[in-house]
């Protein structure tokens, strides 16, 4: 019986053996900074739930998501979480086509309503009654709407989905929107990147499935465990940031040294992201590591912030999870400092440590 | 002879000097000093704060740092648990480990302020988590290694 299938069984039936199972559930576990405890939680929840469907829609996008989810570093992640997802409905990975795929859709509402989730890749354009992006001969929106309508969350996987991204930059000729704009009555986890880590979401999409509820969100609707620190606080060229090296230009001395990229426009100081820590490529290497300044792609209107090898000359706070802690100064000043300064000290205190495991779910 | 507090600050004191000159993230508000420096085994623990940045700083009393390269993270176990650190190489000032404390410092209105969250943060390190959570560790708590919610 589909309904009661578990996520262990679908595994098993795609020849995932239970070692590299288990093996899945505690690197999952350590990639989400969970203890090792979380591991057999892990584990229990995917052998005894129901599976949860996640379809998988495609808007104005370049596909870069999906590009990044299927080389997830760790080549077990990938096969466990597409052997997991992939049976339901992606354009991009699944086998139908034409008329017997977008029949799954509706099977889907059918057997799981209000119970799958919906995982957004890209973006609705809404000019021209949604025009510039057909499928299936209807307007991506009301695909999305509809499909947006029987599920229990959604996902918006990248820049695209979660701000808006190079087919919104101004003038935004198609009026590319977010998802959570054009669906505002289900839950919007965004995971923002251009393209999102995909140690981030095949961590965001695990625990939403294995623990049945959404990871904690910043204000900004971003899972807590992934965006709550600026690459910048975590970079190895940190160093050189607060001993004043910096590389003046491309190649000179500073750069051939490894010295800062601010002054070369790295937005690492305004950008919230895991890379400085995940890295890409199953933890190879990152831009900076590369030689070359972030450039804020998981920030909200990146290509609309002026030149990419302009410094940032605004660290302000940018509305993301550390504001409390950022905007300390701001608000300090009176009598009641010294209960603020407890506050920011012990959310600075707590970043640094190494066990998250007290803020599981 | 290893630096310390009073060493650390003079080199910072000159990179603001001589480095910071003009840059737009310093606050002018704020200048350079170590704050709440104490023991930590051979190695001296405290805040450095500036007008660009607040670290969590080590100052190693031994060599036991000098073979790892710069940019590299150390885990080091202080009173409030395992907490992640970069090492840092300076031409005067040698090895020493950092960890940020704050995105951004530019808000601080004044050195006062800015030297209460030191102090704090001080207070938080050297607390045990449990303290640092308002609440002591109950008995089950401490057997089972799991502090309820």
């Amino acid at each position: 019986m589909a309904d009661t299938e578990t996520f262990y069984d679908v595994m098993r039936k795609h020849g995932i053996t239970r070692r590299s199972f288990l093996k899945f559930c505690s690197l999952t576990a350590a990639g989400l900074g969970l203890g090792p405890e979380f591991a057999g939680r892990i584990v229990h929840a995917l052998e005894t739930k129901p599976r949860t469907p996640v379809i998988w829609l495609h808007g104005l996008e370049c596909t870069c998501c999906t590009e990044s989810f299927i080389r997830s570093g760790n080549p077990l992640a990938g096969d466990v979480v597409l052997s997991m997802i992939s049976l339901d409905y992606d354009d991009t990975l699944m086998a139908a086509a034409g008329h017997q795929a977008e029949e799954l859709l509706e099977q889907t509402i059918e057997k799981y309503d209000g119970r799958y989730i919906l995982a957004c890749e890209g973006n609705p354009p809404l000019n021209e009654d949604g025009m510039y992006c057909i499928q299936a001969g209807k307007p991506y929106v009301e695909k999305l709407r509809h499909m947006a309508d029987h599920c229990k969350a959604i996902i918006a996987w990248g820049s695209c989905a979660s701000w808006g991204c190079v087919q919104a930059a101004r003038p935004n000729p198609t009026r590319a929107t977010p998802i959570h704009k054009v669906i505002t009555d289900k839950p919007v986890v965004k995971v923002p990147g251009c393209p999102p880590i995909a140690e981030v979401m095949t961590g965001v999409i695990t625990y939403m499935i294995a623990f049945d509820e959404l990871p904690e969100l910043d204000r900004q609707g971003r899972p807590k465990m992934f965006y709550s620190q600026r690459l910048h606080d975590k970079c190895y060229r940190r160093p050189h940031f607060d001993a004043g090296q910096f590389v003046e230009r491309f190649d000179d001395e500073g750069a051939r040294k490894g010295y800062c990229l601010y002054k070369v426009g790295c937005k690492g100081p305004t950008t919230y992201n895991a890379c400085s820590t995940l890295e890409w490529n199953g933890g190879l290497s990152w831009p900076v590591k590369s030689g070359h300044g972030c450039l804020g792609c998981a920030e909200d209107n990146f290509w609309d912030k002026g030149s990419f090898y302009s410094a940032v000359t605004n660290f302000g706070v940018m509305g993301g999870a550390e504001a409390t802690a950022d905007r300390v100064g701001g608000v300090i000043a009176g009598a009641a400092a010294i209960g603020v300064a407890a506050h920011a000290a012990v959310s600075a205190v707590k970043h640094l440590s190494r066990d998250k495991s007290g803020e599981a779910p | 002879m290893r630096p310390g507090p009073a060493e650390l600050v003079a080199g910072f004191r000159r990179i603001r000097r001589e480095r910071m000159r003009g840059l737009p993230f310093v606050n002018p508000a704020l200048e350079v000093e170590a704050i709440g420096f104490r023991p930590d085994g051979p190695h001296r623990v405290g805040v450095l704060l500036t007008p660009w940045f607040m670290n969590l700083v080590l100052l190693p009393g031994d060599d036991g740092w000098d073979a790892a390269a710069p940019g590299d993270r150390l885990v080091h176990a202080l009173p409030a648990g395992q907490l992640e650190f970069t090492v840092n190489r300076d031409e005067q000032l040698g090895t020493f480990l950092s960890a940020v404390l704050l995105s951004s410092v530019a808000d601080f209105p004044d050195q006062r302020s800015a030297r209460a969250v030191a102090r704090e943060v001080v207070q938080q390190v050297f607390a045990p988590p449990a303290a640092a959570g308002g609440r002591p560790i109950g008995r089950r708590e401490l057997l089972t290694g799991r502090r309820a919610s």
